[in-house]
């Protein structure tokens, strides 16, 4: 059975009906499986960030149902959701999303502390990912005291450090520059090849979403297209990403 | 023309749309700036010009206070409104305006403020004043006032407007200086950088400092200093601790939380990880807020307090001096100089019976009081001083212990080697068993003792067995008087016959007089008498003193109007603060209820600071107020305190209520994102 099942999930912001009404989402179904690298694609506005807001329980579709390793999050009761929310799913967002509040160490121990996790296995699970994100020297410093990409690993240990099932990024490196970019795709890699953590991402970016083995395209609201790595390596696998991306824009290949 | 046209409606755009922090800004400085109004409009007054001099005089002082406190927070909000747009400018510096131009938007809008704030607070202070003109006679106890003696007053509201342009000016200039268009992206973090902790050792240092200046202001206030002089102590005390709270605030409970936050076992618990560290943010800024509410708030308390103390006191301070409705003053000369004669009782008695005999006047009492200045020696000796200097010396009242019992419904019961003790300072007092007169030494017996007002120095009542005790004393004490230039008081051995009228309205002018005059014509005495009404005194009391009531209400109410401002701008500054976590918080997978329950208790713990601060300077400003209150009045003790426990509630109440009505604020703001 798939890690994650999405079912003719569908979305309306707004009343139905009203000319307010806005549809994100329409019959939209896939699944991911255990270990699976998938990144999506879209235009802007084509409903990325409303699908992963579903996926992670954020927000509830208007239809359709979302199952994770087999149960269905419409039927989480609004409390367990926090807890599910923390131990389950591991968010990355565009933004960092740091509090400011919190040195860099705090904000990755948040979820771990929110848990009740004894204090010797946080200390443990903290070293288990300063290493990989090679995040050591800033600890002690302050989300504000540190560069967009130094933050965004933060976010991603935060993101990591339960073990969640399902690592979830909108636009992770949408605020990033093209070295800072490389190197999360390259934990991103690692996370998924070494730790074989499952992982769903959004991006706008050919190069970073090349390192998925699987891009699915979302056109106003539906899948539009998906294609997989298979044997190619980063550099065909990115031509043939930016080549699906034309046509998702209804260009011609030949020009 | 049509560029200003723009910077209008851009204005005029920008201050509808901050209705949560302009509103109140108006309503509030609009408010202070009608009380200004009414009381410049009083002292204009013609009404009240005629009648109460001291009250115009003491109304001008209230005015001038009020002025710069009305200009303060008419200034730490506009302020306040600005810092809380550092990102709007840095949008509009993105766009590409100039300084020039936002300085403009800027100006327009503090014009278009200020001309608002001047409507308001003139209409408001006209009709108010009229309701607050009618209340202020009522205090003064004078009963005959009409509406439209107090008309518009063109003068108060050109000092008004006067005003209101000065620190436009100052507002617009402090604001050009102040903006900063060359990186505005810095501005639009700026809520995430440069506000960095201080180190602990520097808070250490501060934190220690701030504490032993308001410990030094509170020794200060309690210490002995001369009635005089303690003015000026009050005034440095209240420095000191002034400096010294916002010195605390802003390090020690930063401090106190980062300890908090070094204890592992504690600190990584889900409820305290949050509020611990959550507490560290919200005290990296707008600690001064906190501050200057407890600042404002011990202000509320001791003018209330001290206002109505005075106020609530006027009938004890009267009946101290005047305990029946007429009293009877004569000093004769022969008393004096310790040459006190048989005949003189005699005639005092006999004088009594005439009284009595009256058709007028009934329940005549005899009493007797000696005052002379001096001080007291180390070796518990009383030494006259006739050319003291009163910065230095005491004044001593001596009474008939009999007397006293009769007019205070006491009873000191005491033998005539004895003597009752009091005094309005007690440091004067301290280790006092014996006191030695001339060549006897008496017992002394510490007690409260109602002292008369009239006398703004430090004072010691002392209460005599009998009257031979009081012409032993004179007689021992005043004999060595040689009467000099310098003279300040003059010794007197005085004795007084109190009474009562039968109708007040009957009593023939000078009715008093002729009967001293009729019994002491043939003893060839030489004296001279002082005949007192008590509800002449009355009305003079009431015209010094119930003014002082007046303007305590106006200040308080200024005073609360900051409280108001300041907690309402602290809530909205910690609900901007916090939106943007709160959502972060969510996103990680924190349950809903328990962000609100911990910023529930953050800010209660928050909010609960200044009232400890403020409790604290109060109880410790007690014994200083009490000796500014015995300057002008005789309060009880019993009374005063009652004041400063309404006053206190009063405060508690004001503070909570403000506080529950910007909450609301606080959490629709946050809730908003
Ligand atoms: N809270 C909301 N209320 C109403 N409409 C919304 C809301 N959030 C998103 N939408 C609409 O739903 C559609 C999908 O938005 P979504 O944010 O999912 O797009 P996206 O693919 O993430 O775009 P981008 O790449 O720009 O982030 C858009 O048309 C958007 O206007
Ligand atoms: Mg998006």
């Amino acid at each position: 059975m798939a890690l994650l099942e999405v079912k003719n999930v569908g979305k309306i912001y707004g009343k139905k009906g009203t000319a307010s009404a806005t549809e994100a989402l329409c019959q939209v179904t896939f699944s991911v499986e255990r270990g699976e690298f998938v990144a999506i694609m879209g235009d802007s506005g084509s409903g990325k960030t409303t699908l992963l807001n579903i996926l992670g329980s954020l927000d509830q579709p208007t239809d359709g149902s979302v199952f994770l390793d087999g149960r269905d999050l419409s039927t989480l009761a609004k409390k367990q959701i926090s807890k599910f929310r923390r131990e389950e799913l591991g968010f990355v967002f565009q933004d960092y999303s740091l509090l400011n509040n919190f040195n860099n160490k705090d904000n990755i121990l948040l979820p771990l502390v929110l848990s009740n996790t004894p204090q010797k296995e946080m200390q443990e699970r903290l070293m288990a990912v300063v290493a990989p994100l090679e995040i050591q020297d800033y600890l002690t410093k302050y989300p504000y005291e540190v560069s967009g990409g130094q933050a965004q690993r933060i976010a991603v240990a935060r993101a990591i450090v339960t073990y969640p099932k399902l690592l979830l990024a909108d636009e992770p490196t949408g605020a990033l520059d093209s070295s800072s970019s490389q190197s999360l795709m390259r934990i991103f890699q690692t996370l998924n090849q070494n730790y074989r953590q499952t992982i769903l991402m959004v991006t706008h970016s050919v190069a970073a979403a090349a390192n998925a083995h699987r891009v699915l395209f979302i056109k106003d609201g539906r899948i539009y297209n998906e294609i997989y790595r298979g044997e190619d390596n980063n550099v065909r696998f990115e031509d043939r990403i930016a080549k699906s991306l034309t046509l998702l824009n209804g260009g011609s290949l030949h020009d | 023309m049509t560029k200003f046209k723009t910077y209008f409606k851009l204005a005029r755009k920008n201050m509808k749309s901050m209705g949560n922090i302009r509103i109140p800004y108006v309503v509030a400085t609009g408010l202070a700036f009608s009380i200004l109004y009414i009381f410049i409009a009083l002292i204009d007054n013609a009404y009240i010009r005629e009648r109460a001099e001291f009250l115009v005089r003491l109304m001008m002082a209230g005015a001038v206070i009020m002025g710069v406190f009305v200009a303060i927070f008419y200034l730490y909000t506009s302020r306040f409104a600005f810092s809380q747009r550092q990102k709007e400018f840095a949008l509009y510096a993105i766009y590409g305006m100039e300084g020039r131009d936002v300085g403009l938007i800027l100006a327009v809008e503090t014009v278009l403020n200020s001309l608002l704030i001047l409507a308001l607070s003139t209409g408001v202070g006209f009709l108010l004043g009229k309701v607050l003109f009618v209340l202020l006679n009522r205090l003064l106890q004078y009963d005959d006032v009409r509406l439209s003696a107090f008309p518009f007053s063109t003068k108060a509201l050109a000092i008004n407007a006067g005003i209101l342009v000065a620190l436009a000016v100052v507002l617009i200039i402090w604001n050009l200086f102040s903006l900063n268009l060359d990186r505005p992206i810095e501005q639009l973090r700026q809520d995430k950088s440069g506000l960095k902790q201080r180190k602990s050792y520097g808070q250490v240092i501060l934190g220690v400092l701030g504490l032993g200046l308001i410990l030094t202001g509170y020794q200060l206030a309690r210490s002995t200093f001369n009635i005089v002089t303690s003015v000026f102590v009050f005034v440095i005390a209240t420095i000191l601790v002034i400096i010294g709270t916002y010195l605390v605030t802003n390090n020690i409970l930063a401090l106190i939380f980062k300890g908090l936050r070094s204890m592992k076992g504690l600190y990584y618990k889900p409820s305290n990880f949050i509020s611990f560290s959550g507490m560290l943010y919200k005290l990296r800024s707008n600690t001064n807020s906190l501050a200057s509410l407890a600042v404002l708030s011990t202000g509320v308390i001791l003018v209330v307090a001290v206002s109505c103390g005075v106020y609530i006191s006027l009938e004890d301070s009267l009946k101290s001096n005047y305990p029946q409705d007429y009293k009877l003053d004569l000093v004769f000369d022969e008393d004096q100089h310790g040459q006190a004669k048989e005949e003189i009782k005699t005639q005092v008695l006999a004088l009594e019976k005439d009284l009595e005999a009256s058709p007028y006047f009934k329940n005549v009492h005899r009493d007797s009081q000696m005052i002379c200045p001096g001080s007291i020696s180390q070796d518990k000796e009383l030494v006259l001083e006739v050319e003291n200097n009163l910065l230095t010396g005491y004044l001593f009242l001596f009474h008939n212990v009999d007397a006293y019992n009769k007019m205070f419904d006491k009873d000191f019961a005491i033998a005539s080697d004895e003597l009752v003790v009091g005094a309005n300072n007690d440091e004067i007092l301290k280790g006092l068993d014996t006191l030695k007169i001339g060549d006897k030494t008496y017992k002394v017996k510490r007690a409260e003792l109602s002292i008369p007002s009239i006398y703004a120095i430090d004072t010691v009542k002392i209460l005599v067995a009998e009257d031979d005790v009081l012409q032993d004393i004179a007689r021992n004490y005043l004999e060595n008087v040689q009467e000099t230039e310098n003279q300040v008081f003059k010794p007197a051995l005085v004795r007084t016959l109190n009474f009562d009228v039968e109708d007040a309205e009957t009593v023939p002018e000078g009715e008093v007089e002729k009967i001293v005059e009729n019994e002491l014509r043939d003893s060839g005495e030489n004296y001279s008498m002082d005949v007192g009404i008590r509800d002449q005194h009355r009305q003079n009391i009431y015209e010094l003193n119930g003014g002082i009531l007046f303007v305590g209400i106006f200040l308080s109410i200024v005073l609360i109007l900051g409280v108001f401002l300041v907690i309402y701008y602290k809530q909205v500054a910690e609900a901007i603060q916090d939106q943007s976590q709160v959502s972060i918080m969510q996103a990680v997978g924190l349950e809903n209820e328990l962000i609100l329950k911990i910023t529930k208790k953050q800010m209660r713990y928050l909010f609960i600071w200044p009232l400890i601060l403020t409790f604290s300077h109060v109880v410790a400003a007690y014994p200083i107020t009490w000796k500014a209150v015995s300057m002008l009045v005789a309060p009880q003790s019993k009374t005063f305190l009652r004041s400063y426990v309404l006053a206190g509630v009063l405060l508690l109440l004001v503070y909570f209520i403000v506080y529950e009505l910007s909450s609301g604020t606080y959490y629709r703001l946050v809730k908003h994102e």
